[in-house]
């Protein structure tokens, strides 16, 4: 049985100047000690997603969905049973996910309790101690007593992600969720803590959803990966063969626009245009595609399953939703 | 959110409704005294209220509201509901003067400070900071009582402790503009500074601080009233709102609408500028 | 720079500020006030008495000279004789200020736990009926002028249910202490006055009620928006994610983060209901600063009125600047330094 099964998930925001739809009828199934990416650009409903499985979308959100389970466990209905021990979720900007005015120890301490409780066992400061010093070591932390003294001010963003892992370590979750985690720090950083990401998830054979616009990070570490456009699964399939073989137009652009890549060829091939999902009939990458047709406008192309990948282009059949 | 939407909160329209019949009422009013006053007739001034608002009457003194006397009669035998509608334009004018006078000063160097920085900033924030250290009623009636009572010192003393704030909410609005990326284009162009100002600051920052203006019209309102309570508005035996209750103390709680009735009066207008001010900033923050 | 760099910064702008309230004041009671002389000496006074002011006050020196002295009387609370009361007026205000801070530091601990509790529990519930409540009460507590307040108190508290009694200091029947600190509570316990003690506990009941409730207000709406912000913030999303709870997560991360804003907010509320006193202490005919302000404007009283001003404008200062230590206190990233502050 695999570990996460989301079918039909729609996701619409509510605000004064009218609805968002921000994500439509994503489907897709997650298995145990896999990693999925998810790419697209900004504003294709990434974060959305990862809140909307993490049970953080605010109240305005509404969400639908046919089936959405954990572990058997609806996340709709009981996603506080399985907050932090089961789905945890790391954020982007590392300098505001931690609460300024408690020490790094308090706020491990916390996740430790979290656990304790509900495994029904008894909470032990010193032991609580040892262990969030060596989950601190296990991130790659050089000076852990130090650290876990420290307010969060007083750490780097790369310092405060570790954090950040070390707390989802301490809860023992089996699903990881990670939202452009490294996108706020600088390069270095970014290739170390992505190598902490890849040990951990390793180590611990935990699943995680690691979301990025970015698909040269994807690649480093993602077994499969999913395209996201406009709220809609464009392609998705293992990160070989898309990186390989792009089918989708978009994912092509997005291979494109891969800084070094694009070098060689000389220029910079990215998309032409900007994001927007208002007012188009059809495909909703036709406005921007470079291989637009006719059929393109006639409907929302249907997810085709081709060579044990999933495209949603008419390309790949004309088949409309 | 289109302006009439708006006003289908229930709470927007309540405020909008008692803000719009306060002041249409003391413009004509208010008109009606000055004419009385002008034409040497000041008949004039109650020739829409159901008394006198001067006249004593002995057999009077003191009944409690009914429909004859809507708020009931004071120990002179007056009609408060007379008096209070009477009394009406003088808080109406003395909240636009102050508040419009506000604007002006705290907008003048407010935007100047924020917008030149350096020492004009380092002053203005020097010298506000100073006027806030005083609680401002302590400081109104201190300023007050050295010129001289009635509602033009009133108002002249409610501006000196008023327009701080303004100073202080225009300076942190000439930041937030100057950030922007026009105004740098506008200073390439070679528009003088001042008319930059003028032609990027003043209505943008005005916007930002219209729906603080409409509740401070409320709270310059509840002040005069204090002031007005301790004896530093209009002079007897002229109607106050604050003097009323004051005057009714001494007959309080026995005969209670004395006091009560210009107070509860005192507090639904206060209450109306401050919905009018939320559903007007709520509406601005949807728009930008 | 550190924590004391931080407080030795702010004590130093504290005391300019105290030199800045002085030469405010002399700017408006002795150059700009027409006839100062008279002013000073009071409406009714004779020829002689005006010219023993102009000697006292050295009205007829040089504006410099005067300020020196000003300055200087000012630092040592030095603020002349009361006409009126025929008192030194430093004695005046050391006898009645404190029992308006009495009230005021009840009435602060008060409005402390209604706003800060208040507003985090309409952001907890945002848009739900017990927002609109809070709401709803904050607005119309707001808008009512403080003399409303005190007479609908006293008349529903003192004159209907006769649970409280409806004015003065004490039952006047009872003897008070000795002054010695003027805290009529402190004093009366230091004398073992325990029937003194409780009848002026009753009587600060409703005073402190209203000082307590024009101001709560503000720190409600202020906490409440604060609140709706820090939910906002990923810190909180972190706290409601790793599982320890709603209501820990509102009511010990967030909460803690919305004070900020609220402890500068305290000093100003300190500041509001000082001047709150002024109207309520008439109400309830109880003898604080407030009454004595008044006093001192209906019986044409300046030099009260001047050192009363000034006096309540240092504890103001005092006031904020410790609301500024607090702050530091409460937020490491000024307390340890290194961080940003907004
Ligand atoms: N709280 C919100 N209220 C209303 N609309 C929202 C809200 N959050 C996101 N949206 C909208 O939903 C869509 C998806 O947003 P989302 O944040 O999921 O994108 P994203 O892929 O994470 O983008 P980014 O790469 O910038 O983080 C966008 O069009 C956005 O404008
Ligand atoms: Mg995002």
């Amino acid at each position: 049985m695999a570990l996460l099964e989301v079918e039909n998930l729609s996701v619409e925001y509510n605000t004064k100047s009218g609805c968002v739809l921000a994500l439509r009828n994503v489907s897709f199934s997650l298995d145990e000690g896999e990693v999925l990416g998810i790419v697209g650009e900004s504003g294709s409903g990434k974060s959305t997603l990862a809140l909307a499985l993490s049970g953080l979308l605010e109240r305005s959100a509404v969400i639908k969905a046919h089936r959405m389970t954990f572990c058997g466990v609806d996340l709709l209905g009981n996603i506080e049973s399985v907050r932090g021990t089961g789905v945890f979720m790391v954020f982007q900007d590392p300098f505001s996910s931690l609460n300024p005015l408690m020490k790094i120890r308090q706020q491990l301490f916390e996740a430790i309790k979290v656990r304790c409780d509900r495994a029904k066992l008894s909470f032990n400061e010193d032991e609580a101690r040892k262990e969030a010093i060596e989950l601190l070591k296990e991130v790659r932390i050089t000076d852990p007593e130090d650290v876990l003294e420290r307010y969060p001010h007083q750490l780097s963003g790369g310092q405060t992600q570790r954090v950040m892992i070390a707390m989802a370590l301490a809860e023992k979750p089996k699903l990881l969720i990670a939202d452009e985690p490294t996108t706020a720090l600088d390069v270095i950083t970014q290739a170390q803590v992505l190598s902490v990401f890849k040990n951990v998830v390793n180590r611990r054979h935990m699943s995680m959803i690691f979301i990025t616009h970015d698909l040269a990070v994807a690649s480093q570490i993602c077994d499969r990966i999913m395209v996201l456009y406009g709220g809609m699964v464009q392609e998705m399939g293992s990160t070989s063969e898309v990186l390989k073989d792009p089918k989708h137009p978009y994912t092509l652009g997005l291979i494109g626009s891969i800084p070094n890549k694009s070098k060689e060829e000389g220029e910079l091939s990215s998309i032409k245009g900007y994001y927007t999902t208002t007012g188009i009939r059809g495909c909703l990458f036709s406005p921007r595609c470079p291989f637009v047709r006719e059929g393109c406008t006639k409907g929302v192309p249907r997810l085709n399953a081709v060579d044990g990948r999933l495209v949603r282009c008419i390309n790949y059949g004309e088949q409309y939703e | 959110m289109s302006v009439p939407k708006l006003f289908k909160n229930p709470a927007s329209a309540l405020g909008l409704a008692i803000v719009v019949l306060f002041y249409a009422w003391s413009i004509l009013e208010g008109t009606l005294q000055v004419l009385g006053y002008a034409l040497n007739d000041p008949r004039l001034g109650w020739i829409l209220l159901p008394y006198n608002p001067f006249e004593t009457s002995i057999q009077n003194t003191l009944l409690p509201p009914s429909f004859s006397h809507l708020m009931g009669t004071d120990d002179l035998g007056r009609d408060i509901f007379s008096r209070v509608l009477y009394a009406a334009p003088i808080d109406a004018l003395v909240s636009v003067c102050v508040v419009a006078g506000a604007v002006l000063i705290g907008g003048a160097l407010g935007l100047t400070a924020g917008f030149f920085g350096g020492y004009a900033d380092e002053a203005n924030m020097r010298v506000t900071d100073l006027f806030l250290a005083f609680p401002a009623l302590i400081l109104a009636l201190t300023i007050e009582y050295t010129f001289g009572r009635g509602a033009f010192y009133a108002t002249l003393a409610m501006l000196i402790v008023w327009w701080p704030t303004y100073a202080r909410l225009f300076r942190a609005e000439a930041l937030r503009i100057k950030k922007m990326k026009f105004v740098d284009a506008a200073l390439l162009s070679g528009l003088s500074r001042l008319e930059i100002i003028a032609k990027h600051f003043v209505r943008p920052s005005l916007n930002t601080v219209l729906s603080y203006f409409t509740i401070d019209l409320g709270n310059v309102i509840l002040f005069y009233s204090v002031l007005s309570f301790l004896g530093l508005g209009q002079q007897p035996p002229y109607p106050e709102w604050g003097a009323m209750v004051a005057s009714g103390l001494n007959y309080f709680p026995k005969w209670w609408w004395y006091s009560l009735c210009p107070g509860i009066v005192i507090t639904i207008v206060v209450i109306g500028a401050a919905l009018l001010g939320d559903a007007l900033r709520d509406y601005i923050a949807g728009e930008t | 720079m550190g924590v004391i760099g931080y407080i030795i910064g702010r004590a130093i702008r504290s005391f300019f500020l105290v030199l800045g309230v002085a030469a405010l004041t002399f700017l408006l009671t002795h150059v700009v006030a027409p006839n100062p002389a008279y002013i000073w000496a009071g409406p009714h006074a004779s020829k002689s008495v005006v010219q023993a002011v102009i000697q006292e006050y050295k009205l007829n020196q040089p504006y410099y000279v005067q300020l020196f002295y000003y300055i200087l009387s000012t630092l040592s609370f030095n603020y002349g004789v009361s006409p009126y009361f025929k008192e030194p007026v430093s004695t005046l205000i050391a006898t009645y200020l404190p029992r308006t801070l009495e009230i005021v530091v009840f009435a602060m601990v008060i409005t402390a736990f209604l706003g800060i509790y208040g507003g985090a529990f309409a952001a907890a519930h945002k848009d739900r009926a017990p927002d609109y409540a809070v709401r709803v009460f904050y607005l119309v507590s707001w808008s009512m002028p403080p003399f409303l307040v005190a007479l609908l108190l006293q008349l529903f508290l003192a004159y209907e249910l006769k649970l409280l009694p409806p004015n003065l200091l004490a039952d006047p029947a009872l003897t008070p202490p000795k002054e010695i600190t003027g805290f009529l509570l402190v004093d009366a316990l230091i004398e073992h006055d325990y029937a003194f003690f409780y009848s002026a506990l009753r009587h600060l009941v409703l005073p402190t009620l209203s000082l307590a409730l024009i101001s709560f207000g503000i720190i409600t709406r202020i906490m409440r928006s604060s609140m709706l912000q820090s939910m906002r913030g990923d810190f909180y999303r972190t706290a409601i994610m790793k599982g320890i709870g709603r209501r820990r997560a509102i009511y010990v991360h967030a909460l803690k983060n919305s004070l900020i804003p609220v402890i500068t907010l305290l000093a100003l509320t300190f500041s509001f209901m000082i001047a709150g006193s002024v109207v309520i202490e008439e109400v309830f005919s109880y003898q604080g600063i407030g009454y004595l302000v008044t006093q001192a404007l209906y019986n044409y009283d300046y030099p009260t009125l001047v050192g009363s001003t000034v006096v309540i404008a240092i504890f103001v200062i005092l006031a904020n600047f410790v609301a500024d230590v607090m702050y530091a206190l409460v937020d490491p990233r000024i307390r340890l330094g290194g961080g940003e502050t907004e």
